[in-house]
């Protein structure tokens, strides 16, 4: 298991991810209780919704009757707004835990976490059928499945900007991050802890120009990542591994994206999780190419016109 | 009755204090005050505090006009108002202390704990300056005690600026017995953000003050506290709208900084994300109530904030929302005026503004808290009755509310405060954007993507179908059925109540924050045998009704308000030209009955005494003033 500072630092790091889908959701049950209370419509809701301000100052009846009477929830609709709102409800009362997956050995990550999500879209399927219900759209043959479960591939991308971030607990030999680029869109972030060792530097194949990644080792802040707005993924590994961060917002071309690059000095010599040591030594590779600053050589060295031609290519982000 | 403390001090009891720490502005009397009035609230004392905040930013330090602090009015039972004079004073350097004294801030006998090291200062000046203060107040009977305030500090801290406020803290808490323990916890409440070393130091000078206190003053109070049954908030009444706003289920608020009525979006911006709202900050006033008034026409519940040189600005997009009939509350923290005024200060000038500022007929709803926890429940009741009425309602608030901190039972939520009116159901064949009700004047709220219910939506005059209309019956219509509205609410409230006899020789009338103030100088009067009692109102447009008849049950009316007005016999001024104060206005215009009023604007809070003398006088001579 990762130790518990490495699991509390990635927690902390996805909190403001989490609270803000906690918040959405408190208020979209709380928009659900009040579209309920609203069907019954008794004086006394009337009262209510005027609030104590106006107890003894306000004829409540007298002030009920030219109310606007809200949207009558027909009967048809309650059934489904109600099933929503128990999905809304029981993924509150998850708490933080829904938002973190613990990979089982074998089961492929990029499946699991596929199934993790489905769980958590359960809450945006709620807000769809609570919608498709008031309008009298919803189908059940059609609709009800999806408060079971609600894929990613489904998400649209106002779901996908406020879908919570996820904290992956998995075996060192099973980090394949490169399985969850599928998932990588808007504003989705993931957190890897990891379970004994690891390929050093298996994140570097999920740097892309508008993800920020973040790899680090032992107990170091990811306050870079949880503060980063948009997709993002990091990772905390043991301390042989390699440390760097590449932040889309740091610049325009790769080599100036990437903030800082830790290597190991050596690659091991022995596979880990069917990662040979020429794939660990490829994906070093694959950073310091990245991370390098172009550099003018032969002819373009010498050349303005080849150094003019190298710098316009380094800035557009062409050059080898 | 006296005891003696183990430390040999005596301890007399009180029922009440009222407590001033005035400093130079930026040493911290603020934070100080906050921690000791938040203790007491927590220890079960009735609480209310006032801020003294200078006009400017950094005014030259040392001198009259850069007295900073608070006041912090305590005792047994509940308080609602900060009170006549004080009984105690902690001054950081005599010139604030003077400037207090020249407001006759201090009763006679009043405990001054001052810094001691001005009269020996090494700059002659400074000395002098020290002397002739000294002199200037010798004529009260204050007991001043010199206290090392900067030399005690200096022994826990390198930067006695950073530090003073903390000792002075000490003193108070050894003098009124406070809970170190709750004093600890506030601090280390209101430096979480900063190191532990800080909340340690902090804690290390509050207890040197006891210390101190504790060896070098004889005296103690004891202001007995009743815990509360009922759970309870401390809060001051800006942060109590914004919470209300937030329970009230707003979405949006729009706004644009402007002293005092700011910090409402400070506190709803720290949370307001965390319940599904967001602050727009806009480019200038009149742009937050365009924004805000967007945010409506969308379908969000919307805010927007502001104060009187504001509200000014936002006139004409009022004036679009209720020609549009566009749910809008406004919330109007008052300060002196006119143009910029008094920024820090408290004024209730901005009433006939928020009346009748719009050219045009304008009508809309006026409201006005009367106390803190009214600015938290205040906010759900704006925000029903603009959406019901589709109208503007504007809720008064002021200086002393935003800024006096006093306890209260906490809200218990309910979440159909935030239930949802907005129809999205299609129009149905026929129906029309404005299809008033020609009874009510009411009609069903249209937002964009209702279905059938596409319109345009104009400031101009228009018909049912919002189609722009000059003829004289449109516009004759319109205006009747906007009018009509306001009528119809009015028939929904209740008279308000009398407090005292509902008959006898004096009714005063007041509104907004003045309450406890007015109710506290009628006791008085009362105890004395007067006849005389109060009525606070609370909606000034529509005004409650059975107003004339509660006026009939007594000789005379009087309002008692903070703002201006003139008194006959000054210069020029005779009945003929007077000019009353802004609800005794109101007030003679809707009920025709020969309404008086005793009016003050000196920038802060009305004192029950100054109130009391001045209903006396009423009573006694049939003047106001």
């Amino acid at each position: 298991m990762p130790s518990d500072d490495q699991k509390r630092i990635a927690l902390e790091a996805i909190q403001p991810r989490i609270e803000m889908f906690h918040s959405a959701l408190s208020v979209t049950t709380n928009q659900v209780r009040g579209l309920l209370a609203g069907t019954v419509n008794t004086a006394d809701d009337q009262s209510a919704a005027l609030g104590q301000f106006a107890r003894g100052k306000v004829d409540m009846d007298r002030f009920a009757s030219f109310t606007p009477k809200p949207s009558q929830v027909s009967k048809e609709a309650q059934a489904p707004i109600l099933a929503a709102q128990e999905v809304l409800t029981s993924l509150l009362a998850e708490g933080d835990e829904l938002f973190v997956l613990k990979v089982e050995e074998g089961k492929g990550l990029a499946r699991q976490v596929g199934i993790r999500l489905a769980s958590i879209g359960r809450a945006f399927a709620a807000a769809r059928v609570i919608d498709l219900a008031k309008r009298g759209a919803y189908k059940e043959d059609k609709h009800a499945a999806t408060l079971e479960r609600f894929p990613f591939s489904k998400w649209n991308s106002s779901e996908r900007a406020l879908a919570p971030a996820l904290l992956i607990e998995l075996s060192g030999a099973d980090f394949k991050p490169s399985a969850i680029v599928y998932f990588l869109d808007a504003k989705m972030k993931f957190v890897f802890c990891l379970d004994g060792d690891a390929p050093a530097a298996a994140l570097a194949r999920v740097v892309s120009p508008a993800v920020f990644v973040q790899q680090e080792t032992g107990n170091a802040s990811l306050t870079a990542f949880a503060e980063y707005d948009g997709m993002a993924v990091a990772a905390l590994l043991p301390k042989t591994a390699a440390s760097f961060v590449h932040d889309p917002a740091a610049g325009e071309t790769t080599h100036a994206r990437f903030t800082s690059l830790v290597l190991p000095k050596e690659v091991r010599k022995r596979a880990i999780g069917g990662i040979s040591p020429s794939q660990q030594a490829e994906d070093f590779a694959l950073l310091e190419s990245l991370s390098a600053t172009p550099e003018l050589t032969g002819e373009a060295a010498s050349d303005p016109a080849g150094k003019l031609s190298a710098w316009l290519l380094s800035q557009t982000n062409l050059s080898a | 009755m006296n005891r003696t403390a183990n430390s040999g001090a005596t301890i007399t009891a009180v029922p009440e204090h009222t407590v001033e720490i005035i400093t130079n502005s930026g040493e911290g009397a603020q934070k100080c005050a906050q921690i000791f009035g938040q203790t007491c609230a927590k220890m079960g004392n009735g609480v209310w505090t006032v801020e003294i905040i200078p006009a400017e930013i950094e005014p030259p330090a040392h001198t009259v006009t850069s007295t900073s602090g608070n006041i912090i009015r305590f005792g047994t039972n509940k308080i609602t108002n900060w009170g006549d004079q004080s009984k105690l004073a902690i001054a950081f350097n005599e010139q604030v202390c003077l400037s207090r004294h020249r407001l006759d801030s201090f009763e006679d006998g009043c405990i001054i704990l001052h810094e001691s090291m001005w009269e020996t200062h090494e700059d002659e000046n400074i000395r002098a300056a020290y002397a002739e203060a000294m002199q200037e107040m010798s004529g009260k009977n204050y007991r001043f005690i010199p206290v090392p305030i900067e030399e005690e500090t200096l022994k826990i801290v390198d930067n006695a600026q950073h530090g003073k406020n903390m000792f002075a803290l000490g003193l108070l808490t050894e003098i009124y017995q406070r809970d170190l323990a709750l004093i600890e916890k506030q601090i280390a409440h209101i430096f979480k953000h900063k190191s532990a070393k800080v909340t340690e130091v902090n804690i290390e000078l509050v207890k040197h003050g006891i210390a101190w206190a504790r060896e070098n003053l004889g005296f103690q109070f004891d202001i007995a506290s009743v815990p509360a049954e009922e759970s309870r908030v401390v809060m001051n009444g800006n942060q109590a709208a914004a919470l209300g706003a937030i329970a009230a289920g707003m979405e949006f608020c729009a706004m644009y900084p402007i002293t005092p009525a700011t910090s409402v979006s400070h506190e709803l911006a720290a949370i307001f994300e965390n319940y599904g709202g967001m602050v727009h900050q806009a480019e200038d006033e009149i742009a937050a109530a365009g924004v805000a008034l967007g945010a409506s026409y969308g379908g969000k519940v919307a805010l927007t904030v502001t104060s009187g040189p504001g509200l000014a600005l936002k006139t004409e997009f009022l004036a679009l929302a209720i020609m549009t009939e566009i749910p809008l509350v406004v919330l109007d923290v008052q300060r002196g005026g006119p143009s910029t005024g008094l920024p820090t200060k408290v004024e209730q000038s901005d009433l006939l503004a928020a009346l009748y500022a719009q050219p045009g007929d304008a009508p809309k709803v006026v409201i006005a808290p009367r106390s803190i926890e009214e600015c938290f429940h205040s906010m759900v009741t704006a925000r029903r009755i603009a959406e019901t009425f589709r109208c503007v309602v504007l809720v008064l608030t002021d200086a002393n509310l935003a800024s006096g901190v006093q306890q209260f039972t906490r809200p218990e939520f309910d979440a159909r405060w935030q239930q949802n009116p907005i129809d999205f159901s299609p129009l149905t064949d026929g129906l029309r954007p404005y299809d008033w009700d020609t009874e009510t004047g009411l009609s069903r709220r249209v937002i964009p993507g209702t279905p059938g219910g596409q319109h345009t939506v104009t400031g101009l005059a228009h018909d049912e179908e919002s189609r722009v209309s000059y003829d004289p019956e449109s516009n004759e219509r319109g205006c009747k059925m906007r009018s009509r509205k306001l009528a119809v609410f009015q028939s929904t409230l209740m008279p308000p109540p009398v407090y005292g006899d509902e008959e006898g020789d004096l009714l005063v009338v007041g509104w907004g924050s003045t309450q406890g103030a007015i109710e506290e100088a009628v006791d008085r009067a009362r105890n004395e045998g007067k006849k005389v009692s109060t009525c606070q109102l609370t909606f000034l447009s529509p005004l409650e009704p059975g107003l004339k008849e509660i006026f009939s049950h007594f000789k005379k009316v009087m309002t008692v308000e903070i703002n201006y007005s003139d008194t006959v016999g000054d210069p020029y001024i005779t009945e003929e030209t007077r000019r009353y104060g802004q609800l005794a206005w109101l007030l003679r215009a809707h009920t025709l009955v020969n309404i008086d009023c005793w009016t003050s604007c000196p920038g802060q809070p009305l004192r029950p005494n100054d109130i009391y003398n001045s209903l006396v006088a009423k009573l006694e001579t049939g003047a106001s003033k």
